[in-house]
């Protein structure tokens, strides 16, 4: 049973690499509009190239 | 006038409703010449798709880009580039724009198609939450004015994010939120976790060095969330207390601060009962709470951001031969400005020369044009409708009228609001009861010692959380808010629904609010066999000064009876100011202009004509007369229309014990033949107000007062209401001043506000109600011992669920389900 003293700190690690990608992708602004994104998923338009710029 | 395809031949045509918008449509397949402009271009483009993604919904009425006499040519000029518009790499830049008009997946697909409507374009991006669209463009091939006059023909009024740098500091101040709301998150669902062990381990027995590891991990793991993520609750409760005052914050951030003390102190002694999770639990349901609630706010109050572009920002100054344009606030007293037809005066002056025609309903809300010609005084503000004119300015913008105006709604001078709140009232009471409350039971059980006493106040402080308070009205603002914006109500301010039951005083605003804007034709008469070359007649005529009321009533009612209305107005038409236009076309000659104007030229009416003017003189109507070769061939009746949704709100606002008065700029008979309609005794209806005489009466009302309006002219009033309600979203800027906002004009929208404040209302006494149950018997069961910090942390948990579930599950405002 003293396994668990690894254990607790991996899955704590786990945990923290979750976080981290939240954070990471509220800095680049991803939480900033969440209607859109959801509505232009669903046009039918052919793909463009699109340039991703970093906002902010 | 562009021609439309007929209407039968259209496949997607429902029974009733616009073919553009979806709304209601009285008479034809479109709600307005608005929609039916917008179809048709969306038609020509090509960009019929657009119908696949719209979504009807109560949005604003649209002016299409004529009547507003705006051609957004400040965007072009040099000091506002400086300001609003950014270089990119390659030679690209960027500007950023706040449109009015986006309500569905379709604004977001026709506005990011522009880079393949308009050259130069890269690309579109539009923030649907925000309603603002970031441009990337190239300076050399397109101009933003053109891009700006495109949307503005798709149905998208623009306007420049005056606050740039106020918009950016409220993004930086949401993230925050988010990332306290995330770190709070994962602190405690981990000692959460943990939690579960420990409790497994107190039922079945479990080795101290595995607990001490879990209790010591789970300590550090609410650190974070004790720390950071609470840190807006200490401040405000703390903070509050430095002014003597009482937060709902305070039992909130005691009973946190507490329950991370006493656990820490067993974490270091050993014993079994720690609160980490229950501590982390509650910072993270409080967070999120609050986060929904300033969402959606947020939402709400950008979409009522104003389009100040109907405010000039440049004037033309006069040097010489030259023109300079020069920013506003560079204008003063003594400088020659240029005002070009379809212009605003950059601010109050004297005509130097040119004669011509101004529409001063921007202050005065009166809907007929003034002649105006050298030394006359012109406002700031006012559009100038016929010619060009020279004005030797006297004063700068900030000091004109309209300056003064602006800046006292800038600075939000309202007054102090005659209540407070009702869950303000109730917040104060619930804080101080359980402030002495916890004091009591130290007191009390300070007899079984120390340790027994402290845990006894945390059972009380953890049990009497206040949720109902602290979370459910927060989340109960935001649930008000989205479901009010489904009935076209946009609430900026949830306190002012309260303010709309308790004041007793409502003042209505005449035109545009309680009126359509423009005259209408009431009836006409007609010689016989005519129609046609009528109504043919009519848009070669009016067509020359189309921002006249009485053309613009008169254009309308021959559109709607043609299948083919001339797309032109003949150049040869004579406008003679204050009588009526004249045309002289394959040797015939017509007329059309007042009644003066006709018998000035011995016009003959025939028998039926004569009785029919009679008789619209009779009820107040004024008249226009068509005449072909001095006879005359129609006669028209104009009056203003009544909204019809006007006699039933004022009807219900009676009924429900208000005092109603009419505040209007217009004259006095004409407000009180609108106040006679409404059943309205003369002595409430009050007419020619400037801005400022509405002001003062609202100002010196008792008994609370709601202002509802639609004009800039009603600024200054709706700054001194109480509750500040705005009609018909649209481009004036005193919707920065108003707490709700009726996007679609409709003032039943106005009484299904009142309802759902009831609604509102009943649905918070039924969470205090339930609330104060179980606090009650909450807190007895902790006063007298009998309940450990551990029983009450599991307790609290289920008030908070009742009262959330209770929350988001009421909507004030559902639709009415149509008959």
């Amino acid at each position: 049973m003293s396994v668990v003293f690894l254990l607790l700190p991996l899955s704590l690690f786990l945990a923290l690499c979750g976080l981290a990608g939240y954070i990471w992708a509220l800095r680049r602004g991803q939480f900033d509009d969440l209607e859109s994104p959801a509505r232009r998923m669903l046009f039918d338009d052919e793909a463009r190239p699109t340039d991703h710029r970093e906002r902010d | 006038m562009d021609s439309s395809p007929p209407a039968e031949r259209l496949p997607d045509y429902t029974e009733g409703k616009c073919l553009h918008c979806g709304r209601d449509a009285l008479n034809g397949p479109f709600c307005c010449g608005g929609c039916r402009l917008i179809y048709d271009t969306i038609h020509r483009l090509g960009l019929t798709d657009f119908y696949r993604y719209r979504e009807a919904s109560e949005s604003q009425r649209f002016e299409p880009l004529q009547e507003l006499g705006s051609t957004y040519g400040s965007y072009d000029d040099e000091t506002f580039h400086s300001t609003h518009i950014f270089p990119l790499a390659d030679g690209l830049v960027q500007a950023r724009l706040h449109l009015t008009g986006i309500h569905c997946a379709g604004c977001i697909w026709l506005v990011e198609k522009l880079p393949e409507l308009i050259e130069g374009v890269r690309e579109a991006r539009l923030s649907f939450a925000h309603g603002n669209v970031t441009l990337t463009f190239d300076p050399t091939t397109t101009r933003l004015s053109t891009i700006a006059q495109f949307l503005h023909s798709l149905g998208y009024p623009s306007c420049p994010l005056e606050e740039e740098s106020i918009s950016r500091a409220e993004a930086a101040d949401d993230r925050l939120l988010l990332l306290r709301l995330g770190v709070a998150g994962f602190c405690a669902s981990n000692t959460m976790l943990l939690a579960v062990s420990l409790f497994q381990g107190w039922f079945t027995g479990m080795e101290e060095q595995y607990a001490d590891y879990f209790r010591w991990t789970s300590l550090l793991l609410a650190l974070p969330a004790i720390t950071f993520s609470a840190a807006p609750f200490y401040r405000a409760a703390f903070g509050s207390l430095a002014a003597r005052k009482f937060h709902i914050d305070l039992p909130i951030a005691i009973a946190l601060l507490a329950s991370f003390a006493l656990s820490t102190y067993n974490t270091f002694t050993g014993r079994s009962d720690v609160y980490f999770d229950s501590a982390a639990a509650l910072i993270f349901l409080l967070l999120s709470s609050r986060f929904v609630q300033r969402r959606a706010v947020r939402v709400a109050a950008e979409r009522s951001r104003v389009a100040w572009s109907v405010m000039p920002t440049f004037g033309r100054r006069v040097v010489g031969e030259n023109r300079e344009s020069v920013a506003l606030s560079s204008l003063r007293a003594g400088d020659v400005v240029e005002v070009l037809p379809g212009e605003r005066f950059p601010s109050d002056g004297h005509i130097q020369t040119g004669y011509s025609r101004v529409d001063r309903s921007v202050l005065t809300g009166e809907s007929q044009p003034e002649q105006v010609g050298p030394s006359d005084l012109v406002h700031g503000g006012t559009l100038n409708i016929q010619s060009a004119l020279l004005v030797k300015l006297s004063t700068s913008f900030s000091a004109s009228r309209v300056g003064r105006l602006l800046q006292e709604i800038a600075e939000g001078r309202r007054a102090p609001s005659s209540f407070l709140s009702f869950t303000e009232r109730a917040s104060k009471l619930f804080v101080s009861t359980v402030l002495v409350l916890a004091l009591l039971t130290l007191v009390l059980r300070w007899g079984d010692g120390l340790y027994p006493a402290l845990e006894a106040t945390l059972a009380l402080l953890i049990v009497t959380c206040p949720c109902a308070l602290a979370l459910a009205s927060p989340l109960l603002a935001a649930r008000a808010v989205s479901s009010a914006a489904r009935i076209g109500l946009l609430m900026k301010n949830v306190d002012a629904l309260e303010g709309l039951l308790h004041s007793r005083n409502v003042y209505f605003d005449k035109t545009g609010t309680l009126t359509d804007e423009a005259v209408t034709v009431h009836d006409c008469a007609l010689e016989a066999g005519a129609e046609n070359d009528i109504f043919s007649a009519i848009p070669l005529l009016c067509s020359a000064t189309p921002h006249h009321p009485v053309s613009r009533a008169l254009l309308e009612y021959a559109y709607d009876r043609t299948q083919s209305p001339a797309a032109f107005a003949e150049p040869r038409v004579e406008a003679i100011p204050g009588k009526g236009l004249v045309l002289v076309r394959e040797g015939i000659e017509w007329r059309v202009g007042s009644l003066r104007f006709a018998e000035e030229n011995g016009t003959r009416f025939s028998p039926g004509m004569t009785r029919f003017i009679e008789a619209a003189a009779n009820s107040g109507d004024s008249v226009a007369v068509l005449s072909k070769e001095r006879s005359a061939v129609a006669v028209f009746s104009l009056r203003e229309r009544l909204k019809p949704s006007a006699i039933s709100c004022v009807e219900a606002l009676a009924r429900a014990g208000k005092t109603i008065t009419i505040l209007s700029g217009d004259k006095a008979a004409v407000v009180r033949k609108t106040g006679y309609l409404l059943q309205l005794p003369t002595e409430r209806c009050l007419g020619d107000l400037s801005p400022e005489g509405k002001r003062d009466i609202v100002a010196s009302s008792r008994g609370g007062s709601i202002m509802i309006g639609d004009g800039f002219n009603d600024g200054g009033a709706m700054q001194a209401a109480d509750v500040a309600v705005a009609v018909r979203g649209g481009t004036q800027p005193n919707l920065e001043v108003a707490d709700l906002i009726v996007t679609a004009g409709d003032l039943s929208t106005v009484i299904r506000a009142f309802q759902g404040a009831r609604r509102l209302q009943s649905t918070l006494w039924l969470i205090l109600g339930v609330s104060s149950l179980y606090n009650l018997c909450g807190a007895a069961l902790a006063m007298s011992g009998r309940m450990s910090p551990l029983v009450a942390a599991l307790i609290m948990p289920l008030s908070s669920i009742t009262v959330i579930t209770l929350a988001l599950v009421c909507d004030p405002f559902k639709p009415m389900r149509k008959r």
